[in-house]
């Protein structure tokens, strides 16, 4: 996994099998692991913008996801919301986007593991590393427009 | 013993080895029978430089019995007299470092074959080896043989060492004398310029021997700075390491030998008893409060780059005149000042009671002089020391430590015997007591009382004064007397003695006839002129005007007149970008250490003073020479610039082994890297001699007290963060990473200038680095607190700054020069060099 030159296989993918294992979203999500250069995030853009997996993914679909992705994970970073009516909404509206193909399958599969992992957290660290990381992938996507 | 007697028999000291220059140079074969009679060839011909070589010049200013004295000396080695007794005694003392070592040739870096042929080549040409390469701390040496030209001494290339393989190499018959220099012809030079000016300055020993000694001083410093004191010795089958001058190790012996003649001992018999006895009294004097007084001057007055250069050169002079008067008032020459720099001065003289009553006088003198003029900011400390010869050649560094010791006990003590005698409020009152009328405090430096109708105190007058005369200066002319009559070229002293600063050849004649003059001193400049009798190196560059400025330029009250040193608001704009000012101080590391423990076991009076002399020739002397040629650069790069000053630096202060000084803001920072390569240099780049440097940057009218305060602390931060290092611009940067982060700031400069870039992108790495790269629980004041590892959010932020607002090629190349972690925690400094750079300036 650590290994970037294997990343033919699917990047994407493993990173998603890495995070289904993970106890914690904290716990596998960390900045020094994806937000440096060539760190998963980087990586991921550049997995997406090759079309690999038959979609490409649109800046304004990525940016609308993460509007609403960081929207929930700031409330419940400030300890505003104990509610997770939000971020269950997520799942159809992502289905729906792969479903109508802007959204690739890896993707959506990587983030519905991490929805997964915060459905049931009550960590602040969670919500603020999933954030994070989905900071680090819209950044670095600014590289591709 | 009187003036006169004490001043031959050092003479008889400074010159009883000189015919080992005149042996190198001439190559003469001594007989048996000479040998026989004087002991060494060396000695013989030392008598025969003088009595055939230099007779002239020496008959110009001696009377025969004069000469006979001075000559007595030569006869060292095979003493019959009570001078010889001494001077040979002396001699022993003072080269006592020579049996120690021997010459050794690093030649590890050479091919097998040329190994041999550099160190036969070395033997043939003896070259004076640099004391620097010697100096050891707890870094490893890699030792390259570096040695000095033959040259008269001047504030050139040629005081900086050269690397013996590296002129090896380069070496052919056409080179030969631009790398190494020639005995010959550098012997011809001195004997031509010793006669000559002995016989045109007119004057004799017997009226005037301060200056005729002064004269000769600086004669044999000129020419035999770079003559080994000793190297090849046939005669005693010894190779002795030749990192000593023989101008350094003859007004080493020279004291010594004046000391021992002021002890009134007998230097023929008994001399293991002697040898035991605590003939020396070293005294090391330490002008206290200088800062604090330096910086007694009141913005808002106008002028504050005068008086403020008035105030520091008048420091710079106090321990000079001081010394000289102590010197004088026992007796004693030049040579007896071991050393004088940086607010300090060291004496050695006889530990006789009359020389330690008269010392008792003189030190209550002084200190009530001080309490009076300066109301006790100012104070003279003495730390003295008694010991033996024995001490001194065997233990130096015991000396050393003791004399330290107890000038720190002596600074606790100033005043003491005005505060014991309850004397002291008589003399702090002293001047406000003579105001009649109404007092006031003056506005200028807002210390001093004076008189409602005056406008400013005398100290504050005297030093816009100085600060008014100096940029032209060029004549220093030292006087016993005080100076009663008002004359607005002297700086008067008191009874101490009068300095005056000259401008014009012309003007030194009634100087020279003087009886009360001591020296007529040269600044910077080697050459000797008919009345001058020598040359004095000290920081002088100022900002000077070329033309006359008018306030409308300057936005100052005052007119700026030609030849005047400008204000910093005039000088803030020769910066690029932001009009500021920079101030910058910097001092030599470990000096201390360098001095007790660089030299190991060689430690010894001789290599202590060469040391000492080598460092201030740097900081007082070619200092001056580095500020000139940056500034030279400088404009030759701003052509389209109008410059109305000479100069862009203004040194407050340099000497010693350290450096104060003031340009616009972006040379202050290029001044401090080109005196770190020059000194990195000048010290054979040694690396346990360092430097490390304060740095801030100011609007041009902020209070320079605090400026100079701030400056101090920055250079502190440096130190403790391992030395060798500047403080500059909010990073601590080694010297090496400075010069590669300069560069990466010259390119963001330069894509700003072409609009490539915007000016925005310095501000966001800047709020980036406040938010990623911060750590938030250390105090944010000179320096910025980086986190020990960078929070990676860090990236995708910059990199997302990068990709919206960077056009084409250099966006990678922008993201790869901000992630490199070197740069990356170094990003205060280049962001605010580039933000301060490409700022418009407002006109």
């Amino acid at each position: 996994m650590k290994n970037t030159k294997e990343k033919e296989k699917n990047f994407i993918d493993e990173i998603t099998t890495e995070i289904k294992k993970a106890n914690k979203l904290s716990e596998v999500l960390k900045p020094e692991t994806f937000a440096i250069p060539n760190g998963w995030a980087d990586e991921i853009v550049r997995q997406l913008k090759k079309g690999k997996s038959g979609t490409s993914l649109k800046t304004s679909q990525l940016r609308k996801i993460f509007a609403e992705i960081k929207d929930i994970c700031d409330k419940k970073i400030k300890g505003l919301s104990e509610d997770n009516t939000e971020l269950y909404l997520l799942y159809p509206k992502l289905a729906y986007a792969k479903g109508r193909n802007l959204l690739p399958k890896d993707f959506y599969n990587l983030l519905v593991a991490c929805l997964d992992k915060l459905k049931n957290s009550t960590d602040k660290e969670d919500f603020k590393a999933f954030e994070e990381f989905m900071t680090a992938i819209v950044a670095y996507n600014k590289q591709y427009e | 013993m009187d003036k006169n007697t004490k001043y031959l028999i050092s003479l008889a000291g400074f010159f009883h080895d000189i015919g080992k220059f005149y042996q190198r140079a001439t190559h003469i074969k001594t007989s048996e029978n000479q040998k026989k009679e004087f002991g060494y060839a060396h000695a013989y011909l030392s008598y025969r430089a003088i009595n055939e070589e230099l007779i002239e010049g020496f008959k110009a200013v001696f009377s025969k019995d004069e000469i006979d004295k001075i000559l007595d000396g030569v006869y060292h080695h095979k003493p019959n007299s009570e001078i010889q007794y001494l001077i040979q005694k002396a001699d022993w003392i003072s080269s006592s470092e020579r049996a120690k070592e021997e010459t050794i040739y690093n030649v590890d870096v050479l091919p097998e074959d040329q190994k041999k042929q550099l160190v036969e080549f070395a033997e043939q040409n003896p070259r004076l080896r640099s004391i620097f390469e010697n100096l050891k701390l707890n870094k490893e040496v890699i030792k390259s043989n570096y040695f000095y030209k033959i040259s008269p001494l001047n504030l050139s290339k040629d005081i900086f060492p050269k690397s013996l393989e590296e002129a090896f190499i380069d070496l052919n018959e056409k080179t030969k004398n631009e790398i190494l220099g020639d005995y010959k012809e550098h012997w011809q030079k001195f004997k031509n310029e010793f006669n000559e000016k002995l016989k045109n300055v007119n004057l004799k020993f017997s009226e005037h021997p301060e200056k005729i000694f002064s004269l000769i001083y600086h004669l044999l410093y000129k020419y035999l700075w770079c003559i080994p004191a000793s190297t090849f010795d046939k005669e005693n089958y010894t190779k002795h390491y030749p990192d000593i001058s023989l101008f350094d190790h003859s007004r080493i012996l020279s004291a010594v030998a004046t000391v021992f003649a002021d002890s009134n001992k007998d230097f023929n018999k008994n001399w293991e008893k002697t040898k035991k006895e605590k003939l020396f009294l070293h005294l090391k004097g330490d002008i206290s409060g200088i800062q604090k007084f330096i910086y007694k001057v009141h913005q808002g007055q106008g002028g504050v780059a005068k008086r403020l250069r008035g105030r520091s050169f008048y420091i710079a002079l106090l321990p000079e005149v001081l010394s000289k008067y102590i010197l004088n008032q026992l007796g004693y020459p030049i040579t007896n000042l071991l050393y004088s720099g940086g607010g300090i001065f060291e004496i050695l003289i006889a530990n006789t009671e009359e020389n330690k009553e008269k010392l008792k006088e003189i030190e209550i003198k002084i200190n009530q002089f001080l309490a009076e003029n300066f109301e006790a900011d100012l104070g003279l400390a003495i730390g003295k020391y008694e010991y033996s010869p024995e001490e001194l050649e065997t233990n130096y560094q015991k000396v050393l430590e003791r004399l330290n010791e107890n000038l720190d006990n002596a600074k606790k003590q100033r005043f003491n015997y005005l505060l014991e005698t309850g004397k002291i409020f008589e003399v702090l009152n002293y001047k406000s007591n003579q105001i009649k009328e109404n007092k006031k405090k003056c506005p200028s430096c807002n210390t001093y009382l004076i008189g409602e109708s005056k406008e400013v105190c005398d100290l504050c007058e005297k030093f816009k004064n100085i600060g008014q005369i100096l940029p032209n200066t060029k004549y220093l002319i030292f006087s016993i007397k005080k100076e009663n009559s008002k004359n607005e070229r002297a700086i008067s002293f008191d009874e101490f003695g009068t300095v005056y600063l000259i401008e014009n050849k012309e003007d030194l004649i009634n100087f020279s006839k003087d009886k009360n003059v001591v020296e007529i001193l040269k600044i910077n400049d080697t050459s000797l002129n008919r009345y001058s009798t020598g040359f004095k190196f000290m920081g002088k560059v100022v900002p000077k005007a070329t033309t006359k400025i008018l306030p409308e330029e300057t936005g100052e009250e005052e007119i700026i007149y030609k030849d005047q040193i400008v204000s910093f608001t005039l000088l803030a704009e020769y910066s690029e970008g932001d009009s500021r000012i920079g101030i910058l101080r910097m001092d030599v590391d470990n000096l201390g250490k360098l001095f007790s423990f660089g030299l190991k076991g060689k430690i010894s009076i001789s290599r202590i003073a060469t040391i000492s002399r080598m460092l201030d020739l740097f900081f007082a002397g070619y200092l001056n020479n580095i500020c000139e040629s940056l500034t030279g650069k400088v404009k030759a790069k701003e052509k389209d610039k109008n410059f109305k000053i000479d100069n862009l630096f203004y040194i407050l202060y340099s000497g010693g082994d350290d450096v104060f000084l003031i340009a616009p803001w972006d040379k202050a920072i290029e001044v401090a890297k080109l005196i770190n390569d020059k000194f990195k240099e000048f010290t054979c780049y040694n690396p346990n001699i360092t430097i490390s440097a304060g740095y801030i940057q100011v609007k041009p009218k902020f209070p320079i007290k605090t400026a100079a305060e701030i400056a101090g602390e920055s250079e502190d931060i440096a130190k403790e963060k391992g030395k060798n290092r500047i403080s500059v611009l909010g990073d601590v940067i080694t010297w090496d990473e400075l010069e590669e982060i300069k560069e990466q700031a010259d390119k963001l400069e330069e894509l700003i200038e072409k609009q490539e870039l915007q000016r925005g992108f310095i501000y966001a790495v800047h709020r980036l680095k406040e938010q990623f790269l911060k750590d938030e629980t250390q105090e944010d004041k000179l320096v910025f607190p980086y986190k020990e590892k960078p929070n990676p959010m860090f990236y995708p932020y910059a990199q997302y700054y990068i990709a919206r607002n960077i056009k084409g090629d250099f966006k990678e190349k922008i993201a790869k020069m901000l992630f490199e972690e070197k740069i990356m925690k170094k990003l205060t400094f280049l962001t605010n060099y580039v933000s301060l750079k490409t700022r418009s300036q407002k006109s």
